[in-house]
């Protein structure tokens, strides 16, 4: 009974506050207080905020299955931070543009020796350098997270987010930039 | 075919396992920053396979130091070598915020520490196709030391390695300056100044592209400190001298001691400043 008579008294504190805060609704809207569309409820946001229905429920048996059957390859990609979502982007260096079926990946702008591979753990596929003995160069495993897997009989799309913290665009914060890059699966020939 | 054989029997040694790395910043003498990796230990397990598997594959370079993943050849060349005390792994670049690869390695010798020189004055060398680092070996002359990627630190020839184009090298040291001594300018060009009349006083040959430091004396007709018993002022000092003002007649002398960032003496310069 006192249970019941709280949980009544904390609705109405709830609905006090609610009516309060609409009657702020008239005031100026603090722009550091916007925040970008986010992902969820069966949608993600794509470039410029578009939000687009994707599956974010996969598998990382799904994922992995996803990765051993087609080729994938980076479609386009494009900024966020905590504000602001970009258009798409032409140029993004150093980062993967094609997941090959054998387990390897590469990247951009990159010494084409120098080959990498990943490895996968929910929804976090890390890329590492696979490393030569002699090699002088050395370079951090570096995380993805999988935000959705979209897998067709005719293909796929997958979209993953990495990181970028300190990177520079526009005026885009620096401590919550991130990129998002769409894939697109394409069949083997096998 | 053999090489190859063997880098694959090493590739395979490494997996299932995971390191914690980390990037920090060490420095150059000069101060220029320079992003490195902490790196993790391999097992002693694969350090003697690899010691075992490189030494066999290459008899004729001479087994100095353990494999490791913790260091590599620039790390050894520019920093181990140098009395750092990081142990770290040193890439040649580095990416910038702007995602651009800009030089790291490179700092070592662009207006810093050292410069570039001869093979025969060299005691680092540079492979800048085969993106290597090595020293000139202070017990063998002729020969190099160098560490092989995660490797060992070996003695070889200077062509001598597991590195394609090694006979591509640029050669660098540091050169000890050699001892200028010389005359002040003074910007007041009578012989004599008046009472409480300023003047630079320069060294005008003393230009470096880093900035040197100097101790001073300004001393009277009895060798005592003019600056402390007031009769003389400094207004300004300058990387290259000072402007003094007197405030006493006499004779006094004034000199300069010029030292580089790295505490090394570059010379002398004097002045006999008449104050009437």
């Amino acid at each position: 009974m006192i249970a019941m008579r709280f949980h009544i008294f904390f609705l109405i504190i709830v609905l006090g506050l609610m009516m309060i805060s609409c009657g702020h609704s008239d005031e100026p809207v603090d722009p550091n207080e916007i925040t970008r569309v986010q992902d969820g409820n069966g949608k993600v946001f794509l470039e410029n905020g578009t939000l687009v229905d994707a599956n974010l429920d996969y598998t990382q048996s799904e994922l992995e299955q996803a990765l051993q059957q087609y080729e994938w390859e980076r479609e386009y990609c494009f900024f966020y931070d905590n504000h602001n979502i970009s258009s798409r982007v032409s140029e993004l260096r150093y980062m993967p543009i094609t997941i090959h079926t054998n387990g390897t990946i590469d990247i951009t702008d990159e010494y084409p020796l120098r080959q990498r591979e990943y490895t996968i753990k929910g929804k976090i596929l890390t890329m590492s350098l696979i490393e030569d003995v002699f090699s002088s160069y050395y370079e951090l495993p570096r995380d993805f997270v999988i935000v959705a897997l979209d897998i067709s009989e005719n293909g796929g799309r997958m979209i993953m987010d990495t990181n970028l913290k300190g990177y520079e665009y526009k005026n885009y914060d620096p401590n919550s930039m991130s990129t998002r890059m769409v894939w697109k699966a394409k069949m083997t020939d096998s | 075919m053999k090489q190859t054989i063997v880098i694959l029997l090493m590739l395979l040694v490494d997996i299932g396992f995971c390191y914690a790395d980390s990037i920090t910043t060490i420095y150059t003498r000069g101060g220029k920053p320079i992003e490195v990796i902490i790196r993790d230990e391999m097992s002693q397990e694969d350090i003697q396979f690899y010691n075992a598997a490189i030494c066999q594959e290459f008899s004729e370079a001479t087994f100095l130091a353990s494999s490791s993943r913790t260091y590599n050849c620039h790390s050894y060349a520019w920093n181990l070598t140098d009395g750092g005390t990081v142990v770290c792994w040193i890439n040649d670049s580095v990416k910038n915020q702007q995602n651009i690869k800009v030089p790291n390695l490179s700092k070592y010798w662009t207006n810093d520490y050292y410069e570039e020189t001869t093979s025969n004055n060299a005691s680092r060398i540079h492979y800048y196709l085969s993106n290597h680092s090595a020293v000139v070996s202070q017990t063998v002359p002729g020969m190099y030391e160098s560490k092989w990627g995660k490797g060992p630190v070996m003695r070889h020839a200077p062509g001598y390695g597991p590195y394609d184009y090694m006979n591509y090298r640029k050669y660098y040291a540091h050169i000890v300056p050699t001892p200028v001594y010389g005359t002040l300018q003074c910007s007041n060009i009578s012989n004599y100044i008046g009472v409480n009349v300023s003047a630079s006083y320069l060294a005008g040959e003393i230009a470096y592209s880093s900035m040197p430091y100097s101790n001073y004396t300004i001393t009277d007709n009895k060798g005592e400190d003019a600056v402390d018993n007031g009769k003389a002022v400094i207004n300004q000092t300058y990387y290259n001298g000072l402007n003094i003002t007197f405030t006493h007649t006499g004779i006094y002398e004034i000199a300069i001691s010029f030292y580089n960032q790295f505490n090394e003496y570059l010379g002398d310069y004097t002045y006999e400043q008449i104050v009437q």
